[in-house]
C-alpha cells in the first residue's frame, strides 16, 4: 500500500490530477522525494519521466528538502525598486548560505517569489504565515533571531 | 434558491451591513494582514468578547499605504474609516467607539457617497470627519468591480445579495436567452482585462457557435505580473461577484464546467474561493438547476504551480490538464479548441467581475464610462515611488498624469517623476513627457507599451531605465517555458547584453545586436510571453536612449543604481564620526574612530547600501 | 467521406491548391520548395518550437503580414507566403546563431550557418560540455509518443531545460531501439554499439546485444527483439537473424510468411 494513499484518494486517478497531487505531497512532506515521485507515477498511471518533468517545471515544487522556515523574498517590481535584490543578498549572507541551499542547522532556506502582492510594503518577505514589510537591511538579524530562539 | 429566498437573503444582508448596533469591520486582505491587521483583529476579538459590538472582516478599500485600516459603523451614521492603526491606537479609540462616538484621530474619511447607502436612507454625517468624495485618492475613482471591496463581509452571501448580487443572474435565467446575454456583453464593448484586451462578447459568441457537447469557462486568476494585485484584492474582497460573472458567462456560452486557476502564491484568495464556492453550492447557485432552471454549472479550483507562463491561455489549460505549462501555437484558437480540446472561454478575474455590473447598470450607463475603444473602468495597482501605493479603479480615458499625481498623490520626498511602467514584463515604460496619455488599450499600445493586467509602476529620478529593462528580462528568462528557440535562447542572450551594459562592459556592437535580437524574438517566438519580452527593452531604448549610451560609452549610471558603475564614499565635510554606518555594516568595510571621519574600504564594500540608508548626515555619497 | 475542401495559396509567387488545413511546410514541399527545419519529423505531430521554418505570411486581404512557423501553420484560401524574404532570412540567421551558442559543433547547424551567413560567435557561448543538444525534443517525443518506452524526458524550464533520464530510468526502460539517435538532428546522443553491449553512457543505458545466428554479428539489443516478438508475428528463427540475413533467407525461398 502506497504511503501516499491518503493523498491519492483525494483526487481522480488520472494524469489530470498530477499537479494537484504533487502540490499535496509537497505540502505534506516539505519536498518531493524520489520515492514519492515514483509512488505518484504508479498511483496515477503516469510515466515517471512525465512526473519528473512536471515536478521540475514548476517553482512550487522542490526536489530537495526546504528549511523549517522558508523565507520567501518578494522579487516583484515594486520590491525590486525598493531594494529587494539587496535584501535577498543580505539574507543569504546572514544565514550563510548560497542560493538554493538550506542553512546548516536546517532552520532556514531562502527562495525568491514573484510578487506577494503587498507592494505598498516593499521590500517584503514572507516567513510561514507572516509577511514582513518595509524591511530595513539592518533589521534582518532581529527578525531572524525570533526564529532562532 | 428562488426569488423568495433571494429576497430573504437581501433583507438579511441589509441588516448585516447596517446592523442595529455598532459594527467594526477590519480590512483583512492579504496586504492589510501583512501590515498588522491580524494583530488588531485578535485584539478586538478579545476586547469585544463581552460586548454587543459586532466584529467583522472585510476586504481591502485600496489605500494599502495606510493599512491597517478598519471601518466603524455607528447606527444611523455614515461608516467611518480609520487608518495607520496600531494596537496602541486602537486601544485608545475603542472606548469612544463603544460609546457610539467616532473621534477624528486616525480617521481618514466617512463613507458617505450613494454607493454606500444600500437602501439605507437618512444616514447622518459623522461630525468632523472628511467625506469620501473629498479625499483625493478616492474622489475621482469610479468603483464598479471594487464597489464592495472593503465594505462588505466577503464571506457573507447575504451582504452580496443586499448590494444587488445575484438579481442579475436571476433575471437572466428567468427572462433571457443565452444569445441575449452575449448580445448585451457585445454591446457593452467589454474587453479582456487580463492584458489581451480582446472583446469578450466576440469571444463568447465564437465559443457558443462551435458545435460541441462540452464547453468550458475558465477564470484566469494567475496574476503573474510583479506589482499587480488587482485580481487578488477582488477575489479576497468580493468573490461572489466574480463567481456570478462566471455563472452568467457559462449560461451564455453553454458550459456546465468551470475552472478558476489561481496562483499558488495567493493562499488567502484560494481559501476565500473555496468557501464561496461551497456557500453557492449550499444555496443551489452552483450545481444542478440553478434558480430552478435547466441550467447546471459547477466550478473547480486549480492552483498554479508557480509559473508566470501559465498566465498564457494555452499554458494555463495545459497546466489544468496536469502537464507542464508549455504554450502551443494558436492558429487554432482556444475558444474553438482549448481545454481538453473543447471550446473554452478564458477570461480574467476583473473581466468576469464586470459582467454583473454591465447588466445591473445597463449597457447605456456602462458605455458612458471610458473611451470609444475602451469602455468601462480599469483597476490599477499603483505602486513604486508613489505617495499612495494602492489599488484604484478609474474610468478608462483618465490620463496617467491624473492617476499618478491626483489620485495616487505623486512622487514622494520631493523627487521627480521619471517614468511609469504599464503592462508588466510584457509592457513598456512611458516617460513623464507622455503622462497625458489616457489609459486606453489602443493608446497605450501605440506608445509601445500595453494596458496589461493593471500594474502601474511609478519610477522616480533614481531609477535606472537600463536596470529596469534588465530586471524585467531576468524575470522573463526565469519564467520562459523553454519550448521555442527565440524566447529561450534569445531572451537569455538579450539579458547577457543588458547585464554587460549595467556592469560597464558593453561591446561596440551591443546596441545593434540588441535591436536585431529584439526583432527576431518579437516576430518569431511561439507565444505572447516570448513575443512581448523585448517590449521593456525596446520602450526604454525608445524613450531613454541617452541612458543606454551613457552606460555604453561613458560607463556611467547617473541614477546611481548600477553597482559596478559607482562607489560609496564618505564625505569628509558631512561626516560627524557618529559610527552609525560602521556599526551597521555587515561586511566590516567601514573603519573610523568616534568623532573622526570614517572610511569605506572598497575592497570589502559590497555596495549593499546600508550605510547610505542609515546615515542621518547625508555623509555617504555615490560617486 | 466527402471531398476535402481545397484552398489556393501562393508560395514564393507560385500558386497551388491544397486541402484546407495542410501545413505551409507540406504545401511548399509539393511545389518543390524546401524550407529548413530542425524539430520537425514526419512521424510526429509538428511542434513549431525550433522556429527555423518561419515564413512570411500575408492574409487574403493583403492587409496583414506576419511571421509564423510553416510546419504548423494551416493553409487557408488566399494566403500568400514568402519562404525566403529578407526578413525571413534574417530571422533564420539569428535563430541559427542562437543555437550555435549552445551547439557550436553540430554539423547541421554549421551547414545552415554557411547558407545563411550566420556566425558561430555572435552570442555568448553556453557551455554544455560536449553536447550538441538544441532542445528540439524529438528524442523525447519519439521515445514517449511512438516507441512508448518513456525512458527519457525533459526537466526544468527555460534556458535550464534539458533532456535527461530521471533517476536513471533509461537503465530499466530503454530498449535500445536507437530511434532517438536516429531522429536527433545534431547527433547529440552519444552511444556505443559493441559486440556485447549497447550503451548510452549519459543515460545509464547498458543493454545486452543479440548476435545473428547466421553471420554472428551483433545487430539489435536482446530486449528490443523481445518487445518486437511480442508485437509482431514472425517465425522464431527469423528473430534470431539480422535484417540482411533475414532478407537473404527470404530470397532463397524458405517458407516464411510476410509480416504485414
Amino acid at each position: 500500500m502506497s504511503i501516499l494513499k491518503p493523498i491519492l484518494d483525494m483526487h481522480p486517478p488520472t494524469s489530470g490530477s498530477l499537479i494537484a497531487v504533487l502540490q499535496d505531497v509537497q505540502d505534506e512532506y516539505n519536498y518531493l522525494s524520489e520515492v514519492n515521485l515514483k509512488e505518484v507515477a504508479v498511483g496515477l498511471g503516469v510515466p515517471l519521466q512525465q512526473v519528473y518533468s512536471v515536478a521540475t517545471f514548476y517553482n512550487a515544487f522542490s526536489l530537495k528538502p526546504k528549511g523549517i522556515h522558508v523565507i520567501q523574498v518578494c522579487l516583484g517590481t515594486a520590491c525590486h525598486l525598493k531594494g529587494a535584490s539587496q535584501l535577498n543578498e543580505e539574507l543569504h549572507h546572514n544565514i550563510d548560505i548560497k542560493a538554493g541551499e538550506v542553512s546548516e542547522d536546517g532552520l532556514f532556506s531562502v527562495e525568491g517569489v514573484r510578487c506577494l502582492g503587498c507592494c505598498s510594503l516593499a521590500p517584503a518577505m514572507r516567513i510561514g504565515d507572516i509577511t514582513y514589510g518595509h524591511i530595513k537591511l539592518n533589521k534582518i538579524n532581529k527578525i531572524l533571531n525570533k526564529y532562532r530562539s | 434558491m428562488n426569488k423568495e429566498i433571494l429576497d430573504g437573503l437581501k433583507q438579511e444582508g441589509l441588516k448585516a451591513i447596517y446592523p442595529k448596533g455598532t459594527k467594526i469591520s477590519v480590512q483583512m486582505g492579504t496586504c492589510g494582514r501583512a501590515s498588522g491587521a491580524d494583530e488588531i483583529y485578535r485584539m478586538l476579538e478579545k476586547e469585544l468578547k463581552d460586548s454587543s459590538i459586532i466584529l467583522k472582516k472585510t476586504g481591502c478599500l485600496g489605500l494599502c499605504e495606510r493599512e491597517p485600516m478598519l471601518n466603524v459603523f455607528i447606527p444611523g451614521q455614515n461608516p467611518v474609516v480609520y487608518v495607520d492603526l496600531k494596537p496602541k491606537i486602537v486601544a485608545e479609540l475603542l472606548p469612544f467607539w463603544k460609546k457610539g462616538e467616532t473621534p477624528e484621530k486616525n480617521s481618514l474619511m466617512q463613507l458617505n457617497g450613494k454607493e454606500f447607502q444600500t437602501n439605507k436612507k437618512g444616514l447622518k454625517n459623522a461630525p468632523g470627519i472628511k467625506k469620501y468624495n473629498e479625499i483625493p485618492f478616492y474622489k475621482n475613482q469610479q468603483k464598479i468591480v471594487l464597489g464592495n471591496c472593503g465594505f462588505i463581509d466577503p464571506d457573507n452571501i447575504a451582504e452580496y445579495v443586499a448590494r444587488g448580487g445575484f438579481s442579475v443572474l436571476y433575471d437572466i435565467l428567468t427572462n433571457k436567452k443565452p444569445e441575449d446575454v452575449i448580445d448585451t456583453v457585445d454591446s457593452s464593448g467589454l474587453r479582456g482585462r487580463g492584458g489581451g484586451g480582446f472583446p469578450a462578447g466576440k469571444k463568447w459568441r465564437t465559443c457558443r457557435n462551435v458545435p460541441a457537447k462540452t464547453r468550458y469557462v475558465i477564470c484566469n486568476a494567475d496574476e503573474g505580473d510583479p506589482g499587480a494585485y488587482m485580481d487578488r484584492t477582488i477575489i479576497e474582497g468580493d468573490p461572489f461577484r466574480v463567481l456570478e460573472g462566471m455563472i452568467i458567462g457559462a449560461y451564455a456560452v453553454g458550459s456546465s464546467n468551470g475552472y478558476i486557476y489561481v496562483r499558488a502564491e495567493y493562499p488567502q484568495a484560494v481559501e476565500t474561493l473555496k468557501r464561496s464556492i461551497n456557500i453557492l453550492r449550499e444555496n443551489s447557485l452552483l450545481g444542478k438547476h440553478i434558480f430552478g432552471s435547466d441550467f447546471s454549472f459547477d466550478i473547480q479550483i486549480n492552483k498554479g504551480g508557480g509559473a508566470f507562463v501559465c498566465g498564457e491561455s494555452t499554458a494555463l489549460m495545459a497546466s489544468i490538464e496536469g502537464k507542464v505549462g508549455e504554450p502551443r501555437t494558436k492558429h487554432i484558437h482556444t475558444v474553438v479548441s482549448g481545454l481538453h480540446d473543447c471550446p473554452t472561454v478564458l477570461n480574467n478575474v476583473e473581466t468576469w467581475g464586470n459582467v454583473p455590473a454591465i447588466f445591473s447598470m445597463g449597457v447605456n450607463n456602462y458605455t458612458k464610462m471610458g473611451t470609444k475603444g475602451s469602455k468601462g473602468t480599469k483597476v490599477f495597482s499603483v505602486v513604486g515611488n508613489v505617495m499612495n501605493n494602492g489599488l484604484v479603479e478609474v474610468p478608462m480615458g483618465m490620463s496617467l498624469n491624473e492617476i499618478v499625481n491626483d489620485v495616487a498623490g505623486g512622487v514622494p520626498e520631493g523627487k521627480k517623476l521619471k517614468a511609469v511602467q504599464t503592462g508588466g514584463p510584457s509592457g513598456g515604460c512611458i516617460p513623464v513627457a507622455l503622462m497625458d496619455t489616457p489609459v486606453d488599450f489602443d493608446e497605450l499600445t501605440k506608445l509601445g507599451s500595453m494596458m496589461g493586467s493593471g500594474g502601474l509602476i511609478v519610477m522616480d529620478e533614481n531609477s535606472c531605465m537600463v536596470e529596469v529593462a534588465r530586471y524585467f528580462l531576468s524575470f522573463l528568462v526565469e519564467e520562459s517555458c523553454g519550448k521555442c528557440t527565440p524566447c529561450r535562447e534569445g531572451n537569455y542572450q538579450l539579458l547577457k547584453i543588458l547585464e554587460r551594459l549595467t556592469k560597464g562592459e558593453a561591446r561596440s556592437d551591443d546596441m545593434e545586436t540588441l535591436e536585431e535580437l529584439c526583432h527576431t524574438i518579437q516576430n518569431a517566438s511561439l507565444c505572447a510571453l516570448g513575443k512581448s519580452a523585448p517590449s521593456p527593452v525596446l520602450s526604454t531604448i525608445k524613450y531613454f536612449r541617452k541612458e543606454y549610451e551613457e552606460h555604453i560609452h561613458d560607463k556611467k549610471c547617473n541614477a546611481g543604481v548600477c553597482k559596478a558603475l559607482f562607489e560609496y564614499e564618505i564625505s569628509t565635510e558631512n561626516c560627524t564620526g557618529c559610527k552609525l554606518c560602521l556599526k551597521n555594516c555587515p561586511y566590516e568595510a567601514i573603519t573610523g574612530k568616534k568623532d573622526e571621519v570614517h572610511i569605506i574600504h572598497k575592497d570589502k564594500c559590497t555596495k549593499c547600501g546600508i550605510c547610505f540608508d542609515v546615515c542621518t548626515f547625508d555623509a555617504v555619497m555615490k560617486v | 467521406m466527402g471531398k476535402e475542401e481545397l484552398v489556393k495559396v501562393t508560395i514564393d509567387d507560385q500558386a497551388i491548391k491544397v486541402p484546407k488545413g495542410t501545413t505551409l511546410l507540406k504545401a511548399a514541399k509539393k511545389l518543390g520548395i524546401d524550407i529548413p527545419t530542425l524539430c520537425f519529423h514526419e512521424s510526429l505531430p509538428p511542434q513549431g518550437s525550433c522556429r527555423l521554418c518561419v515564413v512570411e505570411i500575408t492574409d487574403k486581404t493583403g492587409k496583414w503580414t506576419w511571421i509564423d512557423a510553416s510546419c504548423v501553420y494551416p493553409a487557408s484560401e488566399g494566403l500568400s507566403v514568402k519562404t525566403n524574404s529578407p526578413s525571413v532570412v534574417k530571422h533564420r540567421k539569428t535563430i541559427i546563431e542562437l543555437l550555435l551558442s549552445k551547439a557550436p559543433n553540430a554539423e547541421i547547424l554549421l551547414n545552415l550557418a554557411e547558407k545563411y551567413g550566420a556566425s558561430k560567435t555572435r552570442y555568448t557561448a553556453i557551455d554544455q560540455g560536449e553536447s550538441n543538444c538544441i532542445l528540439c525534443a524529438l528524442c523525447v517525443r519519439t521515445c514517449n509518443e511512438i516507441i512508448g518506452s518513456h525512458a527519457i524526458g525533459t526537466a526544468e524550464r527555460g534556458v535550464h531545460k534539458k533532456v535527461i533520464s530521471p533517476f536513471n530510468i533509461a537503465g530499466d526502460n530503454c530498449i535500445g531501439c536507437t530511434a532517438c539517435i536516429h531522429v536527433c538532428p545534431t547527433g547529440a546522443i552519444k552511444s556505443k554499439i559493441g559486440k556485447e553491449s549497447f550503451e548510452i553512457e549519459d543515460w545509464g543505458v547498458n543493454l545486452k546485444m543479440a548476435t545473428c545466428s547466421s553471420c554472428k554479428k551483433p545487430f539489435a539489443t536482446a530486449v528490443h527483439l523481445e518487445k518486437l516478438k511480442s508485437q509482431v508475428n514472425l517465425k522464431n528463427q527469423l528473430w534470431e537473424m539480422c535484417p540482411e540475413c533475414r532478407r537473404s533467407a527470404n530470397k532463397v525461398g524458405t517458407s516464411y510468411s510476410p509480416i504485414i
